[in-house]
C-alpha cells in the first residue's frame, strides 16, 4: 500500500515537473496565437450581433461577446489539458486528477489568466439530462481546481451537453473522447 | 285490455315468426371505415388539376395517417365522382354503396382573382346524408392547409374528436451549419426557419395559444431561455440565470413556465412567470432534475431525476409537494411527455445503447413499449388530440422527425433529408 | 483460504433454494396453463365459414357450412379442410395466408372467421415493425403485398356483393365433390347454412368500426331487429346501448346498410343481435 502511495506521489511530482517545463517552454507562443484567433472570432461575432440588431430584434443586444468563440470548434490551450469522464459520471478519475494538478500549476504560474471550464457529454442520453451532466462535470472540475488553490473568481463554467462532440462517430472510442471537460482561456 | 290484445296478436303471429336465439357478433368485420376520397372538381372557370391533385394528396395522406380509414381505389369510382353534385339529393348514393363506400368526400374549387375558394363535403353513404361541409378561402399557397383543416373536421365527424393535421411542429435543424429553430406542417411540408442565432438553439415548446415558442439558445454565451412571437418574429430573453436555463415547458393554462435552472449550482425545476419573473423553486435535491412535462390539469409535473442513482421518471404533485418515481424498469429513462388526455406519459428508455419510446400510466403501472427495430427514437411529444406522437430518430441515417400513432403503428418520417432534425414540439390546434 | 467453510454452510440453503425455484416454476406454469382459471371465461363458440352469397335455409342438412365447392385447392388451403369441424375462434395471425390460395374470388368472400381486408390492412404495421431485425425493405415489401391483397379482396367483395344483389341463389349447384353442403350440426334435408349462422356472418360483414373510434374495448350493445316475411327490415331498436356514441352509431349503420335481405325468410324474423368487441380484446 505504502509503496503504491509513494509511486503515486512520484508520478504526480513527475507530472508537475513536466507541467512546469511545458509552462515555461511552449505555453507562451501557442497561447498567444490562439488568443489572436479568438479575437478574430470575437470580432466576427460583433458584426453579426450588429446585423441581427439591425434586423429588428429587441431585448437581446447585450453581449459577453468574448464567449462567442466557444461556438467555433473548441481549441484547448495546450497547457491546459482536457480531462475525460466515465458514462453518466462526473467524478474525477485519478488520471483526471493528475491532469488537473498539472493544470492548476499552470494556472498558478499564469495568475493573470481567467479560464472557462466547458463540460461535454457523449451523444448517448437525453439532451437535457446531458446538459445538466456536462455542467456537473465542469463544476466538479472547477471545485477540484479550487481545492488545489486556484482562485474561484478565475474559473467559470458552461455546459454544452452533447452538442459539440470532438469525434462525431458512434462508437465507444468516440464516446470516451467526447465525455470531457475542456479549459478555455478567456481573453 | 291493450296488453291482452298484444298478447293475442303475439300468439297469432307466433307460428309465422321464427324465434331465434340471440346472435352475437364479437368483432366488426370491417375494422376500417371505407372512404371514397374523390378529387375536387372546378366549381366554375378553368379546371386546375394541380390544385385538385394537391388537395387530394394531402387529404389522402392524412386519412391514411389516422389509421381510421380504408380508401377505395379511385379507379373503381363510377360516374358520380365526376359530377359536381354537392347536396345529398344530388349525390348518387347507390353508386357509392355499391362500391362498399361508407363515407364520401366530395367538393369543388374556384379561383376568384388571386384567391382560391375550396368547398369540401363529407357524406354518410349509409344514411345518405351530408355529415358536414366547409368552405375555405385563401391563396393558392394555402391549399395544403385547407385540406388539412378538412381532414381535421372529418376526424371530428367520425370520432367526435378533432384531428391535429392543421397544427404545426416546431423542431431544431442544423442544415445552415448551426442548430436553429424551424416550423413545419404535420406532414413535413412548408418548413420554415425561425431563428438566426448562429449558435445552438434547443428544445422548443409552444405556448398553449400557439402564438409563441420558447427555446434555449447559447447565443449570449450561456444556455438562456428565449421566447419568440410567431406573428411578429420578435424575440425576448426570458430567463438568463447563471448556468442552465433549459427544457422549458408552458403550463397548459399558459400562465407559467416550468424549466430547469442551475443557478444554485445544482439543476432544479423552477417556476417562471411568462414575463420571466422567478415564481418559485419546485425541487430541492442534490440530484439532476430536468425535462418537466405538465399534466393537462397543470397540477403535476413529470420530470427526469437521477436522485435515486440512474435517471428515472418522477411525478411531482405541485399541491402536496410529494414526488413519486413512476419508471421502475430499465436503467436510463428520460424525456417524459404527458398525454393531452392525461392518461399516459410517453418517455424514452436507453437500453443496449438505443433509445426506444414507451408509455406508462401516471401512477407507474401498465408500461408499454411502442417502438422497436434499429435506431434511436427520442424526444416524444404528443399531438394536441393525443392520437399521435412526434419524435426524432436516426433509423434512416441522419436524425429526422417522425410521427406515429399513439399505439406505435404507422411510423412515418416527415422531415426532409439533408439536415439533422431533432427536438420536435407539436402545437395545439389552430 | 476463506472459501472452504462456505460450501458446507451453503449446501442446504442451495437445495432449499432450488426447491423454492422449482415450486415457483410449477406455480407459474400452472398459472399460465390456465388450469386454475379455466381458459374460457368467454365461452368458445363454434365459428363457421359462411359464404354470404349462398342463401340460408330453414332446415340445413349435415355437412360443410361454407357452401363452397370442394377444394380442388392445394392442401395448403387449411380453412377448408378444417371447416367441417367447429373451429375455435380464429387466430388472426395465421389467416391472411390461408385466405389466398382459394380457387375463386367468390369463395374468397369473407366468411365468419376470415380476417377481413381490414385486418390485413390495419394490423400489419404492428407485427411488421416488431421484430428488431425487420429491415425497411422487407416492411415495404410486406406493405406492398398487403396492399395488393387488399385490393384483390375489395374486388372480390364487390363481385360477391353484386352477385348477392342480383339474387342468383346458388343453393347447391352441383359442385365438384360429392360432399354434402349444410351445417356441421345440421339434421335436415336442405343444402346450406341455417339462418342464424348466416345472419351472424351478415352483420359482422356489414359492421364497420375502427379501434381508433372507440376509447375502450369492453363495449357491448344489443339491438332488436325485425324483418318481414319478404326479408325487409321493418324495425330495429336498442335493447341495451353501449354508452359510446360512435360504437352505437356503427351498429345502426351495420343494420341499415342492407335493409332488404337477399333472401325471403318466408316468415317474419325477430331477434336480438349482441355486438361487442370480445374478439378484439387483448
Amino acid at each position: 500500500m505504502k509503496r503504491a502511495g509513494v509511486r503515486n506521489s512520484m508520478q504526480v511530482l513527475l507530472l508537475m515537473v513536466f507541467a512546469a517545463m511545458l509552462a515555461v517552454g511552449c505555453a507562451k507562443k501557442p497561447a498567444a496565437t490562439t488568443a489572436t484567433a479568438a479575437d478574430q472570432a470575437g470580432a466576427q461575432q460583433v458584426t453579426q450581433g450588429v446585423e441581427e440588431m439591425g434586423a429588428g430584434e429587441t431585448g437581446i443586444g447585450e453581449g459577453m461577446v468574448g464567449d462567442e468563440n466557444a461556438m467555433s470548434m473548441p481549441q484547448a490551450v495546450s497547457s491546459l489539458e482536457r480531462i475525460y469522464f466515465n458514462f453518466d459520471r462526473y467524478d474525477l478519475s485519478s488520471e483526471a486528477q493528475a491532469i488537473l494538478v498539472n493544470n492548476a500549476n499552470y494556472l498558478k504560474a499564469n495568475s493573470d489568466q481567467k479560464v472557462r471550464i466547458e463540460g461535454y457529454c457523449d451523444e448517448r442520453g437525453s439532451d437535457e439530462y446531458n446538459l445538466a451532466l456536462g455542467e456537473r462535470r465542469a463544476l466538479a472540475t472547477q471545485k477540484y481546481l479550487e481545492s488545489l488553490g486556484v482562485a474561484k473568481d478565475r474559473l467559470s463554467v458552461i455546459s454544452y451537453g452533447e452538442e459539440m462532440p470532438l469525434d462525431p462517430a458512434q462508437n465507444e472510442a468516440a464516446y470516451a473522447m467526447n465525455r470531457r471537460a475542456e479549459f478555455k482561456i478567456i481573453p | 285490455m291493450r296488453r291482452f290484445a298484444t298478447l293475442l296478436f303475439a300468439l297469432l303471429c307466433l307460428p309465422a315468426t321464427s324465434v331465434m336465439a340471440q346472435i352475437e357478433v364479437r368483432a366488426p368485420g370491417q375494422q376500417t371505415i371505407a372512404v371514397a376520397n374523390t378529387e375536387l372538381l372546378p366549381l366554375s372557370g378553368f379546371p386546375s388539376p394541380a390544385i385538385a391533385r394537391e388537395l387530394h394528396e394531402v387529404m389522402s395522406y392524412d386519412l391514411d395517417m389516422s389509421g381510421l380509414f380504408r380508401q377505395l381505389d379511385p379507379a373503381s369510382f363510377l360516374g358520380d365522382a365526376k359530377r359536381l353534385g354537392l347536396t345529398s339529393t344530388q349525390v348518387d348514393f347507390n353508386q357509392w354503396s355499391l362500391l362498399g363506400s361508407e363515407i364520401l368526400i366530395k367538393g369543388g374549387y374556384r379561383m376568384q382573382g388571386d384567391r382560391l375558394l375550396v368547398e369540401f363535403r363529407l357524406f354518410d353513404v349509409i344514411h345518405r346524408q351530408l355529415l358536414t361541409g366547409r368552405s375555405y378561402s385563401g391563396y393558392p399557397g394555402d391549399v395544403r392547409t385547407m385540406a388539412h383543416k378538412f381532414a381535421d373536421v372529418i376526424l371530428k365527424s367520425v370520432t367526435g374528436k378533432e384531428g391535429p393535421f392543421s397544427s404545426r411542429i416546431a423542431y431544431i435543424d442544423n442544415r445552415t451549419g448551426h442548430k436553429e429553430l424551424y416550423l413545419m406542417d404535420t406532414d413535413g411540408a412548408n418548413s420554415l426557419r425561425l431563428t438566426d442565432h448562429r449558435s445552438i438553439v434547443l428544445n422548443p415548446d409552444f405556448s398553449p395559444n400557439g402564438r409563441e415558442v420558447i427555446f434555449t439558445s447559447y447565443r449570449p454565451g450561456n444556455p438562456d431561455l428565449y421566447r419568440k412571437y410567431l406573428g411578429t418574429g420578435q424575440e425576448a430573453r426570458l430567463s438568463f440565470k447563471k448556468g442552465l436555463n433549459i427544457s422549458a415547458r408552458f403550463k397548459p393554462d399558459g400562465r407559467e413556465i416550468a424549466l430547469t435552472q442551475s443557478e444554485s449550482g445544482n439543476p432544479e425545476l423552477v417556476l417562471l412567470g411568462t414575463d420571466g419573473s422567478q415564481r418559485r423553486r419546485l425541487t430541492n435535491h442534490w440530484g439532476i432534475d430536468v425535462d418537466p412535462s405538465w399534466s393537462p390539469a397543470g397540477d403535476k409535473l413529470a420530470f427526469v431525476s437521477d436522485r435515486q442513482g440512474n435517471p428515472h421518471i418522477f411525478v411531482l404533485d405541485l399541491l402536496s409537494g410529494q414526488t413519486k418515481r413512476i419508471s421502475n424498469n430499465g436503467k436510463y429513462n428520460a424525456t417524459p411527455a404527458w398525454s393531452p388526455d392525461g392518461d399516459r406519459i410517453a418517455f424514452t428508455r436507453l437500453e443496449g445503447n438505443v433509445f426506444d419510446i414507451y408509455t406508462i400510466r401516471p401512477d407507474g403501472t401498465d408500461e408499454r413499449r411502442l417502438t422497436f427495430g434499429p435506431g434511436n427514437k427520442e424526444h416524444p411529444r404528443w399531438s394536441p388530440d393525443g392520437r399521435f406522437l412526434v419524435f426524432s430518430s436516426d433509423q434512416d441515417g441522419g436524425k429526422g422527425i417522425y410521427i406515429m400513432r399513439a399505439d406505435g403503428t404507422g411510423m412515418q418520417r416527415i422531415s426532409a433529408t439533408g439536415g439533422q432534425s431533432q427536438h420536435p414540439a407539436w402545437s395545439r390546434q389552430r | 483460504m476463506t472459501t472452504p467453510p462456505f460450501p458446507s454452510r451453503n449446501e442446504p440453503r442451495l437445495s432449499s433454494l432450488l426447491g423454492i425455484s422449482l415450486a415457483m416454476h410449477i406455480v407459474v406454469f400452472v398459472l399460465f396453463s390456465g388450469v386454475l382459471f379455466g381458459t374460457s371465461p368467454v365461452e368458445r363458440r363454434p365459428v363457421y365459414f359462411v359464404d354470404l352469397s349462398k342463401m340460408p335455409v330453414l332446415n340445413p342438412q349435415a355437412g360443410r357450412p361454407d357452401g363452397g365447392p370442394a377444394p380442388k385447392a392445394k392442401p395448403a388451403a387449411k380453412p377448408k379442410t378444417a371447416a367441417p369441424t367447429p373451429q375455435p375462434v380464429a387466430q388472426p395471425a395465421s389467416k391472411p395466408e390461408a385466405s389466398k390460395p382459394k380457387p375463386t374470388p367468390v369463395d374468397n368472400k369473407p366468411a365468419v372467421t376470415q380476417p377481413t381486408p381490414v385486418k390485413t390492412s390495419s394490423k400489419p404495421a404492428e407485427p411488421a415493425s416488431k421484430p428488431a431485425e425487420a429491415g425497411q425493405s422487407v416492411q415495404d415489401k410486406i406493405a406492398a403485398m398487403r396492399q395488393n391483397q387488399q385490393r384483390q379482396q375489395e374486388l372480390a367483395d364487390l363481385k360477391s356483393k353484386i352477385a348477392a344483389l342480383s339474387g342468383d341463389d346458388t343453393s347447391g349447384k352441383s359442385y365438384g365433390s360429392g360432399a354434402p353442403l349444410g351445417m356441421p350440426d345440421g339434421s335436415g334435408d336442405e343444402i346450406g347454412v341455417d339462418q342464424q349462422t348466416w345472419l351472424q356472418a351478415f352483420y359482422k360483414e356489414n359492421w364497420s368500426l375502427s379501434k381508433y373510434q372507440v376509447a375502450r374495448r369492453d363495449l357491448q350493445a344489443t339491438v332488436h331487429v325485425s324483418y318481414s316475411a319478404d326479408g325487409t327490415l321493418t324495425n330495429y331498436r336498442f335493447v341495451e346501448s353501449s354508452g359510446d356514441a360512435n360504437f352505437d352509431d356503427s351498429l345502426k349503420k351495420a343494420i341499415l346498410k342492407t335493409k332488404v335481405l337477399p333472401f325471403k325468410p318466408g316468415r317474419t324474423l325477430q331477434f336480438d343481435v349482441v355486438f361487442n368487441l370480445k374478439d378484439l380484446m387483448d
